[in-house]
């Protein structure tokens, strides 16, 4: 078992097999040896946490990715956006809490996690205006007309088709 | 300027992967913009990450580190989708826009225009040209000028570069520009014709880290090229020179000596090449993976490894440089190898017709994992060479061994039990073959794709073991397999649920509209004859076939246990005429369905022209014996003492006029009950059988003529098909060479519909097939689309063989379909005068085809059905259509042994001169 502490100072106590599918806390272990030392997490909230190790737990056992493996997981990934089922509903969060387990999996290095929330995101900007996206995300359109005519019309050939 | 952590250009090379990767919306596969690119002048807006306070209370996407914002992006496929998430905002405009520019897609000329418009501006927001690393330029092919593909000197950081096709490209241009672009990985020149030996130079100069390179149809290119690319790109694993044909062994044993990485090479028709150099490919090479060096004509055994048999039968002292003998080509000695080819996965061998199977005991020998061989036409090989192979063992998932003409049962037996693991096997003109090889087949587990095209031996015994064992099966190919029945495929469709493709070209009992209305359409470049012969079914077309068969023969059965036999009147014709026409369209889609275009284009065989032979031998002159329309048999099974009395369509009676009234198009099968009459006795059918069918035991299609009194008595009335079937027994696995008594129409017992319990060996009387083979369809004429006799035998044989991979696959049917009318009417008129080109083709006995209208619509097509039957009672026109019904009939039974054995020698000496076009 291992003690996971988080931000707001909650503690978890996780299965071994599952807080390794975090390579971030793997490599820790491997590099700290069996020891009962807690592990801080200051970057992950405990309600960010707990929705994180629900993925780890009912994906544990899985085979991990490989550096070997990435190039061509990545191919495939990135051919689909698809989503299984569970992970679906599992990522069926609001939008801070989206974006707050895509940072913990980048942070954690879960990287079948971090794919599945950035295939969400990835799905929701689809055939989205950039007026659309930027109202859906709450960002501020920061460029110059010009620039932006300047922008638009250097790339417009994307619009082709 | 962009400030790139420049990443490094991809390991993987392959070249031939550009293509595919085109059409997929994989967008990257290698490490790329996993850092916001940099603007091009210094922006006076607040950078984007000083914002990101203003929503610290949130976990939000402005403030999302970019590498993460890239990676999001990353999943987006659409250039357009790419493209509005870069006017966002200043931070998403840095993080997609290389996303966007790194392999910029497009098919239309006036975006490419577009883009290269914004490369010559001085002004840009990014030095776009930088981070552009992949182009493919295949959809644009000759559109794209010199002067557009000149901009591309700017894309320095160019990896990967497609230019198949683009033939309108200068040599020159293609000298100055390539050398820009000194990342270059993978290059695609196939089809580029002007590319010479001075833009290959150039390219070599440049581009050390150059590994794939694809060549194809540069007909310009020399040694030159070839060796400039071995001295200076050390690095190239990938070589294809397919059809570069003035390429001699200097430039292969180059390559050979100076790329050590060497793993695939395609050598495809470079009909210069000789033992030498390939000797050097099996001596330096030895990680080759692919070895394509199909019709490479001058190839002999002593290009390959040598035989462990001769290798103990010679005392030679080992050799380890054969290549220094190499001046004295004719007396290369063995070639012992030192080290196995553990890599080789894939070769190809196709038409190298002088190989022997001690090649093949040679190569199995060094390369014990092959997976993928291809030794079409490679006709000396015998069943030792089957035997060799047989030492792959579960290494071998594809094999060809088309036109292997000496193979037998035996060493497939072998094969079949050593090489589990086959997935992939075609046997196509191995007319030695018989069932027994299917049945062994039919026990591979893995099998999803077997080509038995014209092994001519297969009963519906074959079929039906197929169908008994094979969940996997999705590709069939049984064209020119002219015993087989409907009964069997029906059998072979309810069984086997993945199937996709189904060939049946040139089947007897599938040449018939009502069926080849669910087959796509022929190729283009297909004649007339062979366009009716073509019976291909993919995609939707299997599974719509299956389905009237199904209700066909649930209706049958239907029908008779209600008592009565079915009659199809002989309109059919018409009625076909009007569902085709639909379908034509219908089915223009169904190609695309398909799923392997690999094995699409090696696939399909072509419609060989009908049976050839002896018009002469079997005139059938327009009499009276052959005026009535002829029914035709539809099912055919394999017992021939089974006769019951006929029944009521099944008869065969002299010759008289059939007065045919105008009735209204009816589906097969759906025909109310008519009562006839006065049926003959099976042996008096037999009779008038014509002679020599029965003589071999084959059962073949027979024809009947229909009873003038029973087609008098339907006058009016609205009369099904007759579907006229008859036992008849197949060579091959068949109890008999003795002739069949007569045909025979066979009831079923009611009640008996399950297909499910039909025996592969269908036993007399008591199965489905038995059953089905009561009903008769009378046939009013056959569409004219099976008599062209001119042309016929102008049919590329090759069609049959499928054995070229590499051809292309034959598509647009529509232009096709206007075409055929013309070529209709013309066939008319040559049919009208007796007019045939060759001897073999069995339509050229001087009947005539009804020209057909295939534009009419419905309507018009009711009208014409209504002038057909009133004429039906007038002697001209039961000469013009009854006696084409019957002569054909009566040739494509007698010839059928004739044929199968005729069409092979010509066979293959076509096939050896073309490519199969049409596979």
């Amino acid at each position: 078992m291992v003690l996971l502490v988080t931000s707001d100072n909650e503690q978890f106590v996780v299965d071994k097999e599952v807080a390794e599918r975090s390579v971030l806390i793997k490599n820790m272990l491997e590099d700290v040896g069996e020891s009962d030392q807690p592990i801080p997490l200051p970057n992950v909230s405990s309600s960010v946490l707990k929705k994180v190790l629900e993925y780890c737990e009912h994906h544990r056992g899985e085979p991990l990715p490989t550096a070997d493996s990435e190039q061509n997981q990545d191919d495939s990934r990135k051919r689909t956006t698809d989503i299984n089922e569970w992970d679906q509903k599992f990522i069926t969060v609001d939008q801070e809490m989206l974006f707050e387990i895509i940072l913990a999996a980048n942070y954690l290095d879960i990287k079948p996690l971090l794919d599945v929330g950035c295939k969400t995101v990835a799905n929701m900007i689809k055939g989205k205006t950039p007026e659309e996206i930027r109202k859906l995300f709450n960002i501020v359109n920061d460029f110059t007309p010009e620039e932006e005519a300047q922008i638009k019309k250097e790339n417009e050939w994307a619009e082709d088709r | 300027m962009y400030r790139s952590h420049s990443p490094a250009p991809s390991s993987t090379s392959l070249s031939d992967n550009d293509d595919e990767d085109f059409n997929k919306s994989a967008f990257f596969s290698e490490p790329v913009a996993a850092t916001p690119a940099q603007w091009s002048r210094m922006q006076l807006i607040p950078h984007p990450g000083s914002q990101s306070t203003q929503f610290s209370s949130q976990a939000h996407a402005s403030r999302l580190p970019p590498e993460i914002l890239i990676h999001i992006l990353k999943h987006l496929h659409s250039s357009r989708d790419l493209y509005h998430a870069l006017l966002v905002s200043h931070a998403w405009c840095e993080c997609s826009v290389e996303l966007l520019w790194h392999r910029p897609s497009f098919s239309k000329l006036s975006t490419l225009g577009k883009m290269m418009r914004v490369l010559a501006r001085d002004d840009q927001s990014f030095i776009y040209a930088r981070f552009i690393r992949r182009l493919n330029f295949l959809y644009l092919g000759a559109d794209l000028t010199d002067s557009l593909f000149s901009r591309l000197a700017q894309c320095v950081r160019l990896e990967r570069l497609t230019l198949i096709n683009c033939s309108s490209l200068s040599d020159g241009a293609l000298a100055r520009v390539l050398p820009c672009c000194p990342n270059l990985v993978a290059l695609d020149l196939t089809n580029v014709g002007e590319t010479t030996d001075r833009a290959i130079v150039a390219l070599a100069s440049s581009t050390k880290r150059l590994q794939g390179i694809n060549l194809g149809g540069c007909k310009k290119l020399t040694d030159k090229g070839v060796l400039a690319l071995a001295a200076n790109c050390p690095l190239l694993r990938r070589v294809k020179l397919s059809h570069v044909e003035q390429i001699t062994d200097q430039a292969i044993s180059a390559l050979a000596k100076s790329c050590p990485l060497l793993l695939e090479i395609d050598l495809n028709n470079c009909k210069r090449i000789t033992d030498a150099s390939i000797r050097d490919l099996w001596t330096y090479s030895t990680h080759m993976r692919e070895m394509r060096l199909s019709h490479c004509v001058e190839l002999t055994d002593t290009a390959f490894p040598a035989s462990p048999r001769t290798e103990t039968a010679l005392s030679e002292v080992f050799n380890p440089f054969p290549a220094a003998l190499a001046q004295n080509p004719d007396k290369l000695p063995p070639l012992r190898m030192s080290r196995s080819f553990e890599h080789l996965r894939m070769l190809d061998l196709t038409g190298c017709s002088q190989l022997t199977d001690d090649a093949i005991e040679g190569v199995i020998a060094v390369a014990p994992k092959i997976r993928n061989l291809v030794l079409a036409k490679c006709t000396n090989l015998t069943d030792t060479a089957v035997e060799a192979i047989c030492g792959l063992g579960k290494h071998l998932h594809y094999l060809h061994l088309g036109h292997a003409a000496s193979i037998t049962d035996r060493s497939i037996r072998s094969l079949a039990r050593a090489c589990t693991r086959l997935r992939y096997i075609d046997l196509a003109n191995c007319l030695q073959l018989t069932d027994m090889s299917v049945f062994e087949l039919a026990s591979l587990q893995k099998l999803r794709r077997i080509g038995l095209v014209r092994v001519a031996n297969l009963t519906d015994n074959a079929i039906y073991s197929l169908g008994e064992r094979h969940a996997t099966l999705e590709r069939i190919h049984l064209s020119y397999c002219d015993q087989i029945t409907v009964m069997a495929i029906h059998f072979l469709l309810q069984k086997l649920p993945k199937l996709t493709h189904l060939s049946l070209t040139g089947i007897p009992a599938f040449r018939r509209p009502e069926l080849q209305q669910f087959c796509r359409d022929p190729p283009q470049e297909f004649n007339t004859t062979q366009r009716a012969a073509f019976c291909v079914y993919s995609g939707k077309g299997v599974s719509e076939l299956r389905d009237f068969l199904n209700e066909l023969f649930n209706t049958i059965t239907e029908e008779i246990a209600a008592g009565s036999s079915t009659e199809y009147d002989d309109d059919f014709e018409e009625e076909y005429r009007g569902r085709h026409q639909y379908s034509g369209e219908d089915m223009q889609g169904v190609n695309e369905g398909d799923d392997e275009q690999e094995e699409e284009e090696e696939d399909d065989e072509e419609p060989t022209p009908s049976p050839p032979l002896e018009a002469q031998a079997h005139p059938n002159p327009p009499g009276p014996v052959l005026t009535a329309p002829v029914t035709r048999e539809l099912f055919l099974t394999r017992e021939p003492a089974h006769h019951p009395r006929s029944r009521a369509g099944g008869i065969t009676l002299p010759p008289r006029p059939i007065v045919t009234t105008p009735r209204r198009v009816r589906g097969f099968g759906q025909q109310p009950i008519v009562e006839t009459s006065t049926s003959p006795t099976p042996s008096d059918v037999a009779s008038n059988r014509s002679a020599g069918t029965n003589s071999n035991g084959t059962g073949w299609f027979r024809n009947y003529v229909v009873e003038a009194n029973s087609a008098t008595l339907r006058q009016g009335v609205l009369t099904p098909d007759l579907v006229f079937a008859e036992i008849g027994h197949g060579r091959g696995a068949g109890p008999s060479t003795a002739p069949v008594p007569g045909p025979s129409t066979v009831f079923i017992a009611p009640g008996r519909r399950s297909l499910d319990a039909i025996p592969p060996q269908v036993p007399p009387g008591l199965t489905f097939g038995n059953a089905v083979a009561t009903f008769r369809t009378s046939v009013g004429h056959l569409p004219l689309r099976s008599e062209d006799p001119d042309e016929s035998e102008d049919t590329p044989m090759q069609i049959v063989d499928e054995s070229s991979p590499s051809a292309p696959s034959s598509s647009g049917s529509e232009e096709q379909g206007r075409a055929q009318d013309t070529e209709l009417e013309r066939s008319n008129v040559h049919t009208e005068n007796g007019f045939h080109h060759s001897s073999s083709s069995d339509i050229s006995n001087g009947w005539t085809s009804v020209p057909r209208d295939r534009s009419s619509s419905p309507t018009t097509r009711e009208l014409q059905e209504s002038v057909h039957s009133v004429l039906g009672g007038h002697p001209a026109y039961r000469d013009q259509h009854g006696a084409d019904v019957n002569g054909r009939e009566v040739d494509a039974r007698g010839r059928s042994v004739k044929r199968s054995i005729r069409r092979v020698p010509a066979a293959d000496t076509k096939a050896r001169d073309r490519e199969d076009p049409l596979v």
